[in-house]
Parts: C-alpha cells; sequence; structure tokens
C-alpha cells in the first residue's frame, strides 16, 4: 500500500513550510531593497506635485507660492516660523523615526500633519498609533514611544507613576467638539433642537424618558415632538469625546456630578454604547428616537447624514456647533488660567472655564483640548531617544503647533488661537537633550 | 448499534425521517452560505473600486488627499503571517504529533488540555502579554512581537487539528507497517502524516486565517506604521490595522480604504487556500480512507 | 543480534532490526515533547502574567469581583458578573446555532456531493473563506447591515406576538445578545465545518458499507455509524469553535450593545468580557482599571479551564476505550 503511494508525507510537510517561508521572504526581499528614508524622499517628491496643484492647505509651507492661496493668518504664521526653521529646512535633519501613541480623536489629523512634516523633512519618519489616550499616556511612561497624546491631562496619579526625576510636558495641539446628533422621524434637517447641558443630563441620566417631554418641549416651542421613548446612544469605549461631554454634564448638572462623574469611560446610567464614533453614528441612524454624543468632525464630514441639536451656553445663547464658534471656545477657554508646559494639568479644565464665561454670546461649551506628551529631557539614558530622534521629535512638533494647524480646516478641527500657540513655543522651546536645549532660540 | 434497531417502524418513516434530516441539511448549508454570500459580495462592491495598483504600491496618504495605498500594510502583514507561521507551525504539528502518538503520556493529557484552553483566550489578552513580555524590556513595539502574538493565537488551532487528523488515521496503517519494520518515527512521519495530510494542511489555513484577520492582539505589539518595513525591532504595519483605523474613522474616503484592504485580505487568503491545496494536490469530496 | 529476516512469504524485513537506545524514534518523541512542554510552559507563563497583572485588583475585591454587579471607572467600584452572564449566554447561543450548521455542511460536503467535484471544491474553499474576514468587517457588517434586518424581521415580530416569554420581553434595538450570538455563530461556522469535514472524510468507508448492507437510510448510516467514529474529531471542532467564541474581541462590541445587564431576555444589551477588555483597555487610566481588566482575563481564563474541565470529562467517560481507531 505504501509503495504504491507516489506522494510522500515529509515532502508534504516541506512544502508548506517552503510556502510559508517564500511568502516571509518576498516580504523580507521588498524590505531590504526598499530602505527607509530615501523610500520616504521619492514617495514625498512624487506626491507633492500633486499636492501643489490641489487644492491643499497650507500644509507645505517651505513652498512660498501656497501662501497667495492662504488666508491672511497662515501669512502671518509662516513668516514667524520662517526665521527659526529656515535653517532647519534648508539643511534636512538627520534621519529618525519618531513614535507616538494616543488618542483617536486626532489620528486623521495626525496623518495630516505627518504628511504635511515630511514634505519639509523628508527623512524624519513619523508613526502614530491610535491607540487611546489612556493608552498614549501609559506608554509614553514606560517609555516605548518618543511622545504621547491624549484627549485629557493627566491626573494626579499618573503624574505620580512618572519615572523619578522626570518632568512631562503638556502641549494642547489641538482641539474638538462634540455635538448631541439625534434620529428623530418627523423632524427635519433643517429644524435643529435646542438642548440645555440639564436636559441633556437628565436625558442621559434617564430621568427625561420622552421626546415630548415638558422639559425638552419649552426649549423647543416651535416643533413637534413626538411622544415616543428617547433612545440613549453612547460610546462603549473609552475617549476623550466622552471625556468632554460628561464633563459638560457634571458642569452642568449636580446628579450627574456625583451619580456619574467624568471620565475617558463611566458607568452609564442608561442607553446602549456603540463602538467608536462610527458605531455611535450608525447606532443612532439605526435606531429611531435616539440621541447620542457625537465629534464634530464626523458631523462635518458627513453633512445631511446626521442631524444634530444646539447646545446652550453659559451666556443663554443656544450655538449650533461649527469650527468658527468651537475655535472661539477653544480661544475663550484658553484665555485664562493655562498653566505652563512644565506644570501639572490635573486641574485644568476647558470645558471648565468656557462654562463660567458669560461674555462671549457665540462660543460652543462641549469643547476639548488634545494634548501631546513629551518628556522635558530627552537623553539616551532615559525612553533610549537618540538625538536624531530627539531634534527630528521637538522640530515635528514646533511644525505642528506653528505650521500644521490649517491642515485640520477641512477635515474638521479648529486651529489653536495664538496665546496657546505662544505658550507651546515656549514649552518647546525648553525641550533639553542631554542637556542642551534642541531648538536654538 | 442494537440489534433491530434499524428494523423499527415501517420503511416509510424512515425514508420520510431520512427526507426530513436531508432538507435540514440543506437548510444548514443555505443558511450558513447566505451571509458568507452576503459579507464577502459587500466586500467586494464595497471594496472592488478602490483597487488599482497605487492601492498595492504606495504609502498611505492622510485624508483628503487623493491617491495612496496600503502597500505596506500588505507587506507587513505578509511578514508578520510569515514570521508568525514559521513559530506556530512547527510547535503546533509537533504538539499534535505527540498528542496523537503518545496519548497515554501524562504530559500529552496536560498539554493537550492546557491547548485547548489556550484556544479559548481573548486575542486582545494574548496581545497585552506579548506586550509585557516582549514590548517592555525591548523598549520598543516590534514585528516580532506582532509575530509572537499572531503564533500564540495560530498555535492552538494547528495543534488540534494536527492531533484529530492523525488520531483518526487506523491503527491497522501504524500496525502493518510497524511490522515491516519500519521504525515508528518513519512510521509517523511519512505514513501516518501522509494519511492525515489534508486535515493538517486545514489546520495550517485556518490558523493562518484566523491570525491574518486579528486586529486585537496587534495594537500593542506591532503597533503600525505609515512606512515599510525597516527592521524587525520597530513597528511594523499590517492589514487588519488599517482596516480597523480607517473603517471606524467618519471619511468616506478612507472608509472606502479600509473595505479594500479586508478584499486584499480576503483575496490574499484565497489564493494561499488555492494555491496550498493545488499543491498539495487534494481532493475535496471523494477522498476516502480505503481500509 | 542485527540480522535481516527472512520471513515465511520470501520477503525480507526491509531494515536490519535492532533495539535503539538512541535513535530517531527516540528523536521524533524528543522533539514533539518539547513541543508539547513548550504549550504548557506558554500557559503557565500566560497564568502567571495575567495573576501578576490582576493581583491590585485581587487584592482590592477578592471574591466580590465575581459577583459585583457594578464596574463604574470613575468611583473605582468594580464588579464581573454582568460580563461573565455575557459571555456563557452569546457563546452558548453561538454553538447551539453554529455547530449544528457547521456540521451540517461538513456532512453536506463528505456525503452529498460525491459525484460533483467542482462544486463541493468550490463551496468548501467558499466557507473557509469566511474565516478570512477580518473580525472588523463582521462588526461593522453585523452593526450596518445584519442588526437592522435582524430588528425588523425577526425581533420585532417575535417581540410584538411571544413578548410575554422571558426570552423576548425587552424592545428589540438590534443590538443585543440575539445580534451578538447570531454574529458569532457565523464566525465559528467555517471553523467547524472545515474541522469536521476532514474529520468526516477520513472515516472509513467500511463503516459506511457495513451500515449500508443492513439496509439503513442515508441519514441513519451518518448518524449511526459516521458520526461517533467522528466523534473525537467532531469535538475538537467545537472547542476549536468554542475558542473563537469565546475569545472574539472585535466583532461582538459592534453589534451587542455594551451595557452590562444580566436579564433573561435575548434582545436585551449586554456585554461580555473580551467586548470590555477591548472596550476599555487602551482608555485605562489608573492602575487600578488596568488590573481590573487583566482580572477580567483572568476570569476568562478559569472560565476555559473550567469549561474544557467539563468536556474532558464527559468526552472522556464516552470514550472510554482505546483512542485508536480500528
Amino acid at each position: 500500500m505504501q509503495t504504491s503511494r507516489k506522494a510522500v508525507s515529509g515532502t508534504t510537510i516541506a512544502l508548506v513550510v517552503v510556502i510559508v517561508i517564500v511568502i516571509a521572504g518576498f516580504g523580507a526581499y521588498v524590505a531590504f531593497y526598499t530602505p527607509g528614508p530615501t523610500t520616504v524622499t521619492s514617495v514625498s517628491t512624487s506626491v507633492s506635485t500633486s499636492v501643489a496643484t490641489s487644492v491643499a492647505t497650507s500644509v507645505s509651507t517651505s513652498v512660498a507660492t501656497s501662501v497667495s492661496t492662504a488666508t491672511s493668518v497662515s501669512t502671518s504664521v509662516s513668516t514667524s516660523v520662517s526665521t527659526s526653521v529656515t535653517t532647519a529646512t534648508s539643511t534636512y535633519l538627520a534621519a529618525a523615526t519618531i513614535n507616538g501613541a494616543g488618542g483617536t480623536l486626532v489620528f486623521p489629523l495626525m496623518s495630516s500633519w505627518i504628511f504635511g512634516f515630511t514634505q519639509v523633512q523628508p527623512n524624519i519618519e513619523v508613526n502614530y498609533s491610535p491607540v487611546g489616550s489612556g493608552a498614549g499616556i501609559a506608554q509614553i511612561t514606560a517609555g516605548t514611544v518618543n511622545f504621547g497624546e491624549s484627549d485629557a491631562p493627566l491626573k494626579t496619579s499618573q503624574y505620580a507613576a512618572l519615572p523619578n526625576g522626570s518632568t512631562l510636558l503638556t502641549i494642547p495641539v489641538s482641539a474638538s467638539g462634540v455635538v448631541p446628533a439625534y434620529n428623530i422621524p418627523g423632524i427635519s434637517s433643517t429644524t435643529h433642537l435646542n438642548f440645555t447641558g440639564n436636559v441633556l443630563a437628565g436625558i442621559f441620566l434617564g430621568d427625561i424618558t420622552a421626546w415630548n417631554a415638558p422639559a425638552i418641549a419649552a426649549l423647543n416651542p416651535g416643533a413637534t415632538l413626538p411622544s415616543n421613548p428617547i433612545v440613549v446612544v453612547h460610546r462603549s469605549d473609552g475617549s476623550g469625546t466622552m471625556y468632554a461631554f460628561t464633563q459638560y454634564l457634571s458642569d452642568s448638572n449636580a446628579t450627574w456630578r456625583t451619580k456619574v462623574g467624568f471620565s475617558t469611560s463611566v458607568d452609564w446610567p442608561t442607553g446602549i454604547g456603540c463602538k467608536g464614533n462610527a458605531g455611535v453614528a450608525g447606532c443612532i441612524a439605526n435606531t429611531q428616537y435616539s440621541i447620542g454624543p457625537l465629534e464634530i468632525a464626523y458631523q462635518i464630514q458627513n453633512p445631511g447624514a446626521i442631524n444634530y441639536g444646539a447646545v446652550q451656553n453659559h451666556a443663554g445663547h443656544f450655538v449650533l456647533a461649527n469650527l468658527t464658534n468651537i475655535n472661539l471656545a477653544v480661544q475663550a477657554g484658553a484665555s485664562s488660567g493655562l498653566p505652563a508646559g512644565n506644570a501639572q494639568w490635573s486641574s485644568f479644565s476647558i470645558i471648565n472655564n468656557i462654562f463660567n464665561d458669560s461674555m462671549d454670546t457665540q462660543v460652543y461649551p462641549v469643547t476639548t483640548f488634545t494634548y501631546a506628551l513629551v518628556y522635558q529631557s530627552l537623553s539616551a539614558s532615559y525612553a533610549g531617544t537618540s538625538n536624531a530622534q530627539a531634534v527630528g521629535l521637538v522640530n515635528f512638533l514646533w511644525w505642528v503647533v506653528n505650521s500644521g494647524q490649517n491642515a485640520g480646516k477641512n477635515i474638521g478641527y479648529p486651529s489653536l488661537p495664538a496665546n496657546v500657540v505662544t505658550l507651546d513655543d515656549t514649552t518647546l522651546n525648553s525641550i533639553t537633550y542631554n542637556g542642551t536645549p534642541i531648538l536654538g532660540s | 448499534m442494537e440489534n433491530g434497531d434499524l428494523g423499527k417502524g415501517t420503511y416509510r418513516r424512515r425514508h420520510l425521517f431520512d427526507r426530513i434530516m436531508t432538507g435540514f441539511i440543506f437548510l444548514a448549508v443555505f443558511v450558513a452560505v447566505l451571509p458568507l454570500v452576503l459579507i464577502v459580495a459587500d466586500v467586494v462592491i464595497q471594496g472592488g473600486a478602490e483597487l488599482s495598483l497605487d492601492f498595492f504600491t504606495k504609502l498611505p496618504t492622510p485624508v483628503g488627499i487623493a491617491g495612496g495605498g496600503i502597500a505596506n500594510a500588505i507587506q507587513g502583514s505578509a511578514i508578520l503571517i510569515g514570521l508568525a507561521s514559521l513559530i506556530a507551525v512547527p510547535i503546533g504539528v509537533g504538539a499534535g504529533i505527540y498528542f496523537s502518538e503518545w496519548p497515554e503520556s501524562r504530559l500529552s493529557a496536560i498539554s493537550s488540555f492546557m491547548n485547548d484552553v489556550l484556544a479559548e483566550f481573548p486575542s486582545i489578552t494574548i496581545g497585552i502579554f506579548v506586550y509585557i513580555i516582549i514590548v517592555l524590556p525591548t523598549r520598543t513595539f516590534s514585528a516580532v512581537a506582532g509575530a509572537a502574538a499572531l503564533s500564540i493565537i495560530m498555535i492552538p488551532i494547528v495543534a488540534r487539528t494536527t492531533e484529530e487528523s492523525l488520531k483518526i488515521v487506523p491503527v491497522s496503517l501504524r500496525e502493518a507497517s510497524l511490522a515491516l519494520g519500519i521504525p515508528r518515527w518513519k512510521t509517523v512521519l511519512r505514513i501516518v502524516i501522509s494519511t492525515g495530510r489534508s486535515g493538517l494542511v486545514t489546520g495550517v489555513l485556518l490558523a493562518i486565517a484566523r491570525a491574518t484577520g486579528e486586529t486585537a492582539p496587534l495594537l500593542f505589539t506591532a503597533f503600525g506604521s505609515g512606512y515599510f518595513f525597516n527592521s524587525l525591532w520597530s513597528p511594523i504595519a499590517a492589514l487588519p490595522l488599517t482596516i480597523y483605523t480607517y473603517g471606524t474613522s467618519p471619511y468616506s474616503d478612507w472608509i472606502a480604504k479600509a473595505w479594500g484592504a479586508a478584499l486584499v485580505l480576503v483575496g490574499f487568503m484565497l489564493i494561499l487556500n488555492l494555491g496550498v491545496k493545488l499543491l498539495i494536490g487534494r481532493r475535496y469530496a471523494g477522498v476516502r480512507a480505503e481500509i | 543480534m542485527a540480522e535481516r529476516f527472512k520471513l515465511e512469504t520470501g520477503l525480507t524485513t526491509a531494515r536490519k532490526v535492532r533495539p535503539r537506545r538512541f535513535g530517531g524514534d527516540q528523536i521524533l518523541k524528543g522533539l514533539v515533547g518539547a513541543a508539547a512542554i513548550f504549550v504548557v510552559l506558554l500557559l503557565i507563563a500566560l497564568g502567571v502574567e495575567l495573576t501578576e497583572g490582576a493581583s491590585l485588583s485581587l487584592t482590592t475585591f477578592g471574591p466580590g469581583f465575581l459577583i459585583g454587579t457594578t464596574w463604574d471607572p470613575v468611583h473605582e467600584i468594580f464588579g464581573a458578573l454582568p460580563y461573565i452572564y455575557g459571555t456563557l449566554l452569546t457563546s452558548a447561543l453561538a454553538l447551539l446555532i453554529g455547530l449544528p450548521i457547521g456540521l451540517g455542511v461538513a456532512i453536506f460536503l463528505t456525503e452529498k456531493v460525491r459525484g460533483s467535484k467542482l462544486f463541493g471544491y468550490a463551496l468548501g474553499t467558499l466557507v473557509e473563506l469566511l474565516a478570512a474576514v477580518p473580525s472588523v468587517i463582521y462588526g461593522l457588517w453585523g452593526l450596518f447591515f445584519l442588526s437592522p434586518v435582524l430588528k425588523t424581521y425577526v425581533e420585532t415580530p417575535l417581540h410584538a406576538y411571544l413578548g410575554f416569554v422571558p426570552l423576548f420581553a425587552s424592545v428589540p434595538f438590534g443590538l443585543d445578545f440575539f445580534t451578538a450570538g447570531i454574529i458569532l455563530a457565523i464566525m465559528i461556522i467555517p471553523t467547524v465545518s472545515a474541522v469536521s469535514r476532514d474529520i468526516l472524510n477520513a472515516v472509513p468507508n467500511s463503516q459506511r458499507e457495513a451500515m449500508y448492507s443492513l439496509g439503513a437510510t442515508h441519514w441513519e448510516v451518518i448518524r449511526r455509524s459516521v458520526l461517533p467514529y467522528a466523534r473525537s474529531g467532531i469535538f475538537g471542532a467545537t472547542i476549536l469553535g468554542l475558542g473563537r467564541a469565546v475569545g472574539e474581541t472585535m466583532a461582538v462590541t459592534f453589534v451587542i450593545g455594551n451595557t452590562p445587564r444580566i436579564t433573561a431576555s435575548l434582545f436585551s444589551g449586554g456585554y461580555t468580557l473580551s467586548a470590555v477588555i477591548a472596550n476599555e483597555f487602551a482608555e485605562a487610566s489608573y492602575p487600578l482599571y488596568v488590573s481590573a481588566l487583566i482580572e477580567i482575563g483572568l476570569i476568562l481564563f478559569g472560565l476555559a479551564l473550567i469549561i474544557n474541565l467539563f468536556a474532558r470529562l464527559l468526552i472522556w467517560r464516552m470514550t472510554r476505550t482505546t483512542r485508536f481507531r480500528v
């Protein structure tokens, strides 16, 4: 029986193993013949020409011609940057790979930033992994990444967990807003329902259960609200969006503050949890009479598909979120009380600042910063950073804060106000490698 | 079989029952195939529009900028799977052989039990485990860590299927071989494995399919990257990570890329499946152990 | 002692027969034994690391963690009972639906498509391809397609007409135990069917022929001789399917509603152990939180141990005699 068989099992096994090795080998072959930095250079040069012709934001600041299409804000930004960066752009920085990890909220913007920065500095590779704000803080604490990114500043206990003697800098790099999105058959997309923080808290606590409840009807005299029960939708995964939203609810409603509190993940009293902004949007779209908190970028990208309401700010105005009033909110919230970059930011809350601001009528109250986290004293003995990595990292962050802020306009992110840019510049200037400051000025 | 059991009832009743069960089996196949067709159709329809030469050869671009592709994710996945298979297949097949050939030993009982427990581990916990034992000490995310996590997921599948396919090889084959004086190791390697090879191959392919589609274990190990493969000890891109980050974003061009990447993944598995089976020369219907 | 034996039939033994102290046999046993030991070591390492990571939570909550029903990261209260319930319920549902269907497909492929090899080949490959679909895609497909379909055509009518039955008592939103169970069932079908198919193919024809010769119908042949012969292999397929169902993180969290709840109703939102780790681990911002999530991983470890222990005892009782088949 065995002699009649031609196929031998040992060969069979060897064949399977060989196929597998070939796959790995092919991948390795491609890898070893496409070395890192030069590939990036070739890719970026071939794409940069198409970028200049497309309707790009002022991402490629080194190209002077792009300024002509930009607004006056960017001209002032680019001139102030050129003095400190020209030295860098005229000679490329040494090759380095920088790794960062943090929240998902800023990931699309981060990829725009990385892309734009690579035009300026083709030898610097930046990897960003959107694993979540908490993971970002954990990674920078453990020293497995060069920078962290978080939608919430570190808590006191997290500062205490940092390596002894180290200072972690907190650098606001962008901002975002949260809108109450809903799906109510019968309410058209042009009608925007009004909400107050108190009413939203009541809905999410489960106290207000029907759409035509007196509390909601009082805010919307012109709309015919159905009597159907409200289906609450919230995020199931932790996120900066929920941090901002729950903080706003805590400020608006004492019951929410004591019963639930605010954090990236909370114990929601009612409702169903959906994963990610995409999940929340999908759940709302699929469930009639539902309401849920959604990041503004999501709404801007899908106009018309998602109805959302206006939120009352401290001045009493009902504000329908857009980039302009979020920008105003960021300016108002950051106008005072900003800690220094190397201080602890645990008690800073932009939402609280905006909440207590009764002057500005047009600010959108549910707005939050997102922060980059870097150690102040970089060195090889600690977090394993090389000189090239440190220089590349600081230049990248400098570029992000000063030149990259317009990159977010088309994809739904506001830009930092001038005073925050100044604060961040000061912070970045304080970063040293082996004792010597990295940026000249 | 109890004596006289088959004679119970009229022939018509048994025949009817047979027809009903056949109907159930057809129904089962229909129910199984329906979501399959829907999902694959969804992937093909939504992802098909994305396929282009650029998609396969370019690096990813940010939102709003056209072009760009997932070349690094394809390369990264291939490297990760290749590495993971190099680790998992020998260990899994080896363990499976041990479970089936020396079942009476205590090590076999304990290890095969542990293997089953390992099969039920959530992939994210395995990712966290590899993070603790590889990423933290080496202070970097790496392809090695990603491959390690994937191989831990693959080993129980390969081991279990190997064990089962070898166990079902009739003892008479083994005895005949030994009676001819063929040493035990040759019997196992050449005869038993050869007879059970189709099950073995299925197990390996299933394990590879599972590992290729896993996202959670790669989040804290391989980390993801926007660039081509650099070194085994630095972060590496992978298709499931791309699908996860792009697919759950609000940008329609990114979501389209996620479906395109999913199509590439499924397509790759299809090619692998077909290729291996063609090479091994196995046929599906009609192969029976003739004893 | 070493000599070639000339047998009565005229054949000569293939090689010199000599007892060896260190030869191929020992090498093979050593190598594969090492692989088996590696599996044990791997699991011990997993257990140790999990226990270490969960130690803070273990000491803080003790056994109360297992029966606690509150999970409040803000007030630092953690309890895992709703998640345990959700995992058990969805896995049971997944096995209940996926196992028969997977087996049915395997039986179909091995018994019913003898004639057309290409069709069987195509169908088999197609089903195996389901295993390659990434779990995120399952999740997205489940959220945007399956959940609304199930809600409209299955859950709402069932709730309307049979709402008095506790199983269907909640108002259905499509994101619940039921949808999660169905998605998991779909995900384990390729594993169960692929493994079962190889096992069923390997059942010798003599078994079938013997039954046919006694006048059995096709189904009786399957049920009474093929399936029992393949019992161990099918059990192996079950274990692998169960493994996928219990350990699945991504797809479940898209469709289960992610609310920690213990209720008899299938149409209520729920939560599983794997889903809560997947959702919250990345954002866990303080050590007790991280430790609690790792303890959930430890609970899964324990669950897997218990389930497998019971299953092994069951199988051991059923297949008391030799493991090898004639």
